[in-house]
């Protein structure tokens, strides 16, 4: 018979295993030790695993109603006299069993410490299980809800509970912490700090978790000043009374925590295998579950739509991914039942998001109130309802692409990827139908074209934005593909190349808008209207989105130039693979923009052509990578000195910094590993100007020579084709190998010779 | 396909109620669905019992190797359980 397979089965584990005792007098160590486990338990379970090997283990959280004085009435032990202490409600310890090392320790550190620290674990797993019930974020891919039918003594008041752990706290500050003192050695205190941190953490997580699931974010303030105190709790400096500095304090019990309990749960599949946490993994997981909770109770501070977008996308890019719980409260903070952030509704949100890109002029978007100031109690005219009408159709069918675009921004990376492939058609669609409401627009407004180069241009204020918003996420698409290691090495060159002609569309589709919006003859017309939204904060925005994407778009060009250059070289081969046909491989890898109306999809043979590069030798296209990299350099140090409330980033500039910072690192590196590649390629082509440069230092010295030791033995092999520079450089080639290294970006490698 | 008088035999006991003894002295209380030639049996809506212990475990498929004991209703002695 096999355990695996059959969860019947008597197991010599089992039959030695000792039994549980509800009745057990605990010490405080291993109250503390069952306190610690539960905590471990629990945080494994955040982590993904079922709450059949990870709380439903702990034999006590199945029989907290039970841990009453009356459980301990029937014992046969006599020899103490704590049982008329404990129908006495109030204990004193002190007096008689003082001496005695041995003397039991009193009930209460079970039936009510213990008590309290169960039943608040089981009210933060109800709360936190009330919040994953929305379906918010998928089940069994990141979080396990099955309570496989057992109570978790759902009619117990969270009140109720943080009532107990107040008792609990009182109780051990008189009685309990004398006791361990007086019987305790040199250890006690530590052991009482153990306990009194541990039941102080679990009352402001279950508090945190009380505020937090108010409707409408309410008392978002309140959580929020719990969750500093809780984090202090967890990982205080060395002297203060936290988790972190009173580890490896407790004592097992045996039988407190049955692993095997599952078997007796009906599940359907079977249990997988798990690795409970230790306990310093523990804390980790529950600060960095502090820390996102910290960031959604910081965007209730409502600065921009843009900056609301860009928290979103940073906060799912963090490394490591936040928990499912706080990703799925943070989705109920975002949108819950048409309202942002609980307070502002999706039309706010659109106007700030629409208004922030491309400044359409201020009719658009003005109510109905703003209106009649602006007409100075005049009748709204037909023109005025016509335009809130079709901007009202503009917002309906914008709501859920938006938010469907910030729920996807709060899932695991790799769901994220796959349920933007599959909004794609929806930005699309949103795109041709905004098109059609802006030129409505036009004519109702009488728009006259801008005049350009390339003849009249209309504004099309919405689907711009529309339109940006669709560029972004086909972006994104292909970025992620690097940080989920979706691509072969060999295909690097094919995805930079196309983000390359994405990120340019971009760059040209911003600088129109840039145009649009800062169209003098509208502020003309604007002049009358009072609280016009100045364009300036527009402008700026638009400013730092195209140094953006122009500095990633240089990046993307300049890797793959140096692959394309490498190719060149010999460095780098692209692995000859029987079934592997590159241009079926072009046809998936970009088959979800084949649908697309915009931008133009480019083709297998645009890219062979683009990338053959024969006619440029192979030191200019490392120069001219070179060139990129410099390039994204300087307008990443701009983005770097830009001000937060520019780049709209207030909620998230930390982020936003260290991101620009990691691409920083990428380009500086990519640079300095061109210079010595060049610097190599230089020596190689021509060998008598090497000779000169020897001393230059030792290391390179030495690999220099080792070089012409190689090139010398190529050359006595095959003398007739030495004599070409073009073999000697291939030559080189057989013992370095191309490596990509993506340690400061995710998305950006930095290219080395090795 | 072999049609043997045994076989038709088994086939008649297809969705009845059966009563499996395994090695280990559980007894599983089901309904037969399904055996082949080295005696696996699968049973639906089964029933574990170990001594006085029962729980259920739902569609499962008990190992020729460890079958001590088949049995299966007869229809026309156990009129409850028509």
């Amino acid at each position: 018979m096999d355990p695996k397979m059959d969860s019947g089965m008597i197991l010599d584990s089992d039959l030695n295993k000792k039994p549980f005792e509800l009745r057990a007098r605990l010490k405080p160590e291993q109250v503390l030790w069952i306190m610690d486990r539960l905590f471990i338990c629990e945080m494994t379970w955040h982590t993904g695993h079922s709450l059949s090997q990870t709380l439903f283990t702990c034999m006590y959280l199945h029989y907290v109603p039970e841990l009453t004085p009356e459980l301990f009435l029937n014992t046969d032990d006599t020899s103490n006299d704590s049982l008329d202490q404990t129908s006495n409600d109030s204990l004193d310890q002190t007096s008689n069993d003082s001496l005695d090392q041995n003397a039991e320790a009193p009930i209460e550190f079970v039936i009510l410490v213990l008590k309290a620290y169960v039943m608040g674990t089981v009210k933060c797993c109800q709360l936190v299980l009330d919040e994953m019930a929305k379906g918010n974020v998928y089940e069994e891919e990141d979080f396990a809800t099955n309570k496989y039918g057992i109570s978790i003594y759902e009619d117990f008041p969270e009140s109720q509970a943080i009532k107990l752990l107040d008792d609990a706290e009182t109780w051990l500050e008189q009685y309990g912490g004398p006791w361990i003192r007086l019987h305790g050695d040199e250890k006690s205190e530590s052991i009482i700090h153990a306990i009194v941190s541990r039941l102080s953490l679990r009352k402001s997580f279950l508090l945190i978790l009380m505020h937090m699931s108010q409707p409408r974010c309410l008392q978002y303030t309140q959580a929020q000043s719990q969750i500093s105190i809780a984090m202090k709790l967890l990982n205080g400096s060395q002297s203060e009374i936290s988790v972190n500095n009173t580890q490896d304090l407790g004592v097992e019990v045996e039988g407190a925590f049955d692993p095997l309990i599952n078997r007796k749960l009906i599940s359907q599949t079977p249990p997988r295998p798990i690795r409970l946490l230790s306990l310093q993994e523990s804390i980790d997981e529950m600060l960095n579950m502090f820390k996102s909770l910290n960031s959604i109770c910081e965007i209730i501070d409502y600065k921009s739509a843009t900056s609301l977008t860009r928290f979103l996308t940073y906060h799912a890019a963090q490394q490591p991914t936040p928990c499912a719980f706080s990703r799925s409260l943070l989705q109920s903070t975002v949108c819950t039942e048409n309202r942002i952030l609980g307070k502002i509704s999706i039309y706010q949100l659109v106007k700030d998001s629409v208004t922030e890109l491309t400044n359409p002029p201020y009719i658009y978007f003005a109510s109905k109130n703003e209106m009649d100031v602006l007409s100075n109690g005049a009748r709204i005219d037909e023109a005025k309802y016509n335009v809130s009408k079709l901007i009202h159709t503009f917002v309906d069918s914008t709501m859920k692409p938006l938010t469907d675009y910030y729920r996807i921004l709060c899932h695991n990376r790799s769901r994220q990827r796959r349920n933007m492939c599959k909004v794609l058609a929806d930005w699309d669609l949103l795109q041709e139908e905004s098109e059609h409401i802006d030129i409505e627009l036009q004519s109702i407004t009488k728009e006259e074209p801008l005049k350009t180069d390339e003849g009249q241009s209309y504004s099309f204020h919405l689907s711009s934005w529309v339109y940006h918003h669709k560029l972004m996420l086909m972006e994104e698409i292909l970025f992620l593909g690097f940080e989920l290691e979706l691509y072969g090495n060999h295909e690097f060159v094919m995805i930079y190349w196309y983000l390359d002609y994405l990120l340019g569309v971009h760059y040209q589709h911003l600088e129109r808008i840039h145009i649009h919006a800062t169209d003098d003859r509208k502020f003309k017309k604007q002049k009358n209207f009072q609280s016009a939204p100045s364009s300036l904060s527009t402008v700026s925005l638009i400013i730092s989105y195209q140094t953006f994407v122009m500095a990633r778009q240089d990046i993307c060009r300049g890797i793959h130039r140096i692959i394309t250059a490498l190719q060149k070289t010999g460095h780098f081969k692209p692995p000859q693979l029987e079934f592997d046909d590159e241009s079926t491989r072009f046809w998936h890898r970009f088959k979800v923009y084949r649908t697309l109306g915009s931008p133009t999809m480019l083709t297998f043979q645009e890219l062979k052509e683009m990338t053959q590069l024969d006619n440029i030798s192979t030191l200019d296209l490392f120069n001219v990578s070179l060139r990129n990299f410099q390039s994204a350099r300087t307008s990443i140090e701009n983005l770097l000195s830009m001000k937060p409330s520019d780049t709209r980033m207030e909620n998230c500039h930390a982020e936003f910094t260290k991101d620009l910072r990691a691409m920083l690192r990428v380009c500086i590196a990519n640079i300095v590993n061109l210079l010595k590649i060049i610097d190599e390629f230089k020596s190689i082509s021509e060998p008598n100007k090497n000779q000169d440069n020897d001393g230059e230092s030792n290391k390179k010295g030495r690999k220099q020579q080792k070089q012409r030791q190689q090139k010398n033995r190529q050359q006595s092999l095959t003398i007739s084709a030495a004599a070409s520079t073009s073999s000697q450089s291939q030559s080189i080639a057989i013992n370095k190998v191309v490596n990509f290294d993506f340690k400061y970006h995710p998305w950006f490698p930095v290219v080395t010779l090795k | 396909m072999v049609d043997t008088p045994k076989i038709q035999q088994l086939r008649s006991y297809l969705n009845l109620k059966a009563k499996i003894t395994a090695s280990d002295g559980r007894i599983f209380i089901g309904t037969f669905m399904c055996i082949d030639k080295y005696k696996n049996i699968i049973l639906s809506q089964t029933e574990e019992f170990r001594s006085s212990e029962k729980r259920f475990v739902g569609l499962v498929m008990i190992p020729g190797k460890h079958l001590i004991k088949a049995e299966i209703e007869d229809l026309d002695l156990s009129p409850q359980y028509t």
